[in-house]
């Protein structure tokens, strides 16, 4: 089939394709997550939970499809379009939502290298490759990597309470309390958060991208190691408390004001942009 | 841009049978079965005349094994390498921790393999399948013991 009969036979521009293609794939991505959240809660406390997904990722989702609903719909099908898409669609017809955000990744990359600088596709195809680092690569990334990037959230921790650590093991300044940075307490799940928020922000509101925009970057970044050190600063500090900090309200806490700056920071570094005259 | 109603048509039916599917068919893949392996571990070590000890811990439980001037202790080494010092902790003043994955010994955790096993194995048990896992055992032993000695084949594949 060349592209122009699959063009006239789907009936679609580039943007409309991608649009469909983006949707499936990353709510295909989320699915795992999500079942696992809809088998341990139920589905009324996992929908009150938004399904285990962090806000940030279906805000990026929305954002990304707005993004896309800006183009004009004149970018016709390239050649190798179709072949993405029976790929991606092949891949969220597997019972393996993984295979969905491997997919994803092909078809943003895809589209971003291919379609115009500064187009809706490109800039879109940027929003659903980070949520790709979310979902998929940074949780690869943290398995593979865990001892150095383990070990060194708890050099952060160790050197603001100017207490011991071995690897990823922290003791308290009297050695009687010891906790182990696992994965799920990484910094890392935060950070490929906060990379998510940026890019949606930034190509949301068209912000051009170098030095400045970076820095706001690597500012979220920051906010967002701060304060999951300084929560498992906490637990070692205040070991009476450390289930509450570690998975009760403390854990809450440390997550919305890690939203809250990730947000704040983030449409700081936009906000000429995004409230500016336009 | 504008959905055409015959698109958001196909759209919303491949939405529907592709996140259907995997409602329908995807579970959470059950976690390895810690309780399995320290009671196989105990067994092992006690069919080789090795008198034994649990040492519960809040990331693990560890086997310690002891006959004659002979001490030793066994725990479960997750693939992703995330409990390496509290056992390496576990371990001081017996010897140093071996790694046993595949009938191989070494004295650095194996790590791209096991990893992407487990990783390939998790996805198995969401479809329901319930594969065989076989776990690094994480060895120390002081130099009283014949580590070489120590059959560990029971150990060396758990049904989960």
């Amino acid at each position: 089939m060349t592209v122009r009969a699959a063009q006239r036979s789907l009936a679609v521009t580039r943007a409309q394709l991608f649009y469909g293609l983006f949707l499936i794939a990353t709510l295909n991505g989320f699915v795992g997550l999500a079942a696992r959240s809809i088998e341990g809660a139920g589905w009324a406390a996992a929908a009150f939970d938004l399904f285990g997904i962090s806000a940030i990722l279906w805000a990026a989702l929305a954002a990304g499809l707005k993004i896309l609903g800006e183009d004009d719909g004149t970018a016709p099908l390239r050649r190798g379009d179709v072949a993405i898409a029976l790929v991606l669609l092949l891949a969220a017809l597997l019972p393996i939502p993984p295979a969905s955000a491997v997919a994803l990744t092909a078809a943003s990359l895809w589209a971003a290298l291919t379609a115009a600088p500064g187009s809706p596709l490109r800039r879109a195809a940027i929003v659903f490759l980070a949520i790709t680092g979310a979902i998929l690569w940074g949780r690869l990334l943290l398995a593979g990597l865990s001892r150095p990037l383990l070990d060194i959230d708890a050099v952060f921790v160790a050197g603001t309470l100017g207490v011991e650590h071995q690897g990823n093991m922290i003791w308290s300044a009297d050695g009687a309390n010891r906790i182990i940075v696992a994965p799920g307490c990484s910094s890392m799940q935060g950070m490929s958060l906060a990379i998510v928020f940026w890019a949606t922000v930034n190509q949301l509101f068209r912000v051009g991208f170098g030095w400045k925009a970076l820095s706001y970057c690597l500012a979220a970044l920051a906010a967002t190691v701060a304060i999951n050190v300084l929560r498992m600063g906490a637990m070692l500090r205040w070991p009476e408390h450390q289930a509450e900090i570690h998975h009760g309200w403390g854990m809450h806490v440390a997550m919305w004001t890690t939203l809250a700056a990730v947000v704040a920071i983030c449409l700081f570094g936009a906000r000429r942009e995004a409230f500016g005259p336009r | 841009m504008k959905l055409s109603d015959r698109a958001r048509l196909i759209l919303a039916a491949a939405l529907l049978v592709t996140l259907g599917a995997k409602l329908l068919w995807t579970r959470d893949a059950p976690a390895p079965d810690d309780a399995l392996f320290v009671a196989t571990a105990e067994e092992t070590l006690r069919a080789q005349g090795f008198r034994t000890e649990r040492i519960v811990r809040r990331f693990g439980t560890i086997v310690r094994g002891a006959r004659e001037g002979c001490r030793l202790m066994v725990g479960d080494y997750p693939a992703n390498g995330m409990f390496a010092e509290p056992l390496a902790a576990e371990s001081r003043g017996i010897g140093a921790t071996r790694f046993i994955w595949r009938g191989e010994t070494s004295a650095q955790a194996p790590k791209p393999w096991p990893l992407l096993e487990f990783y390939l194995k998790r996805e198995l048990g969401r479809l329901g399948f319930r594969p065989a896992r076989r776990p690094i055992l994480a060895v120390a032993a002081n130099a009283a013991c014949d580590a070489g000695a120590i059959d560990w084949t029971p150990l060396a594949t758990l049904p989960r």
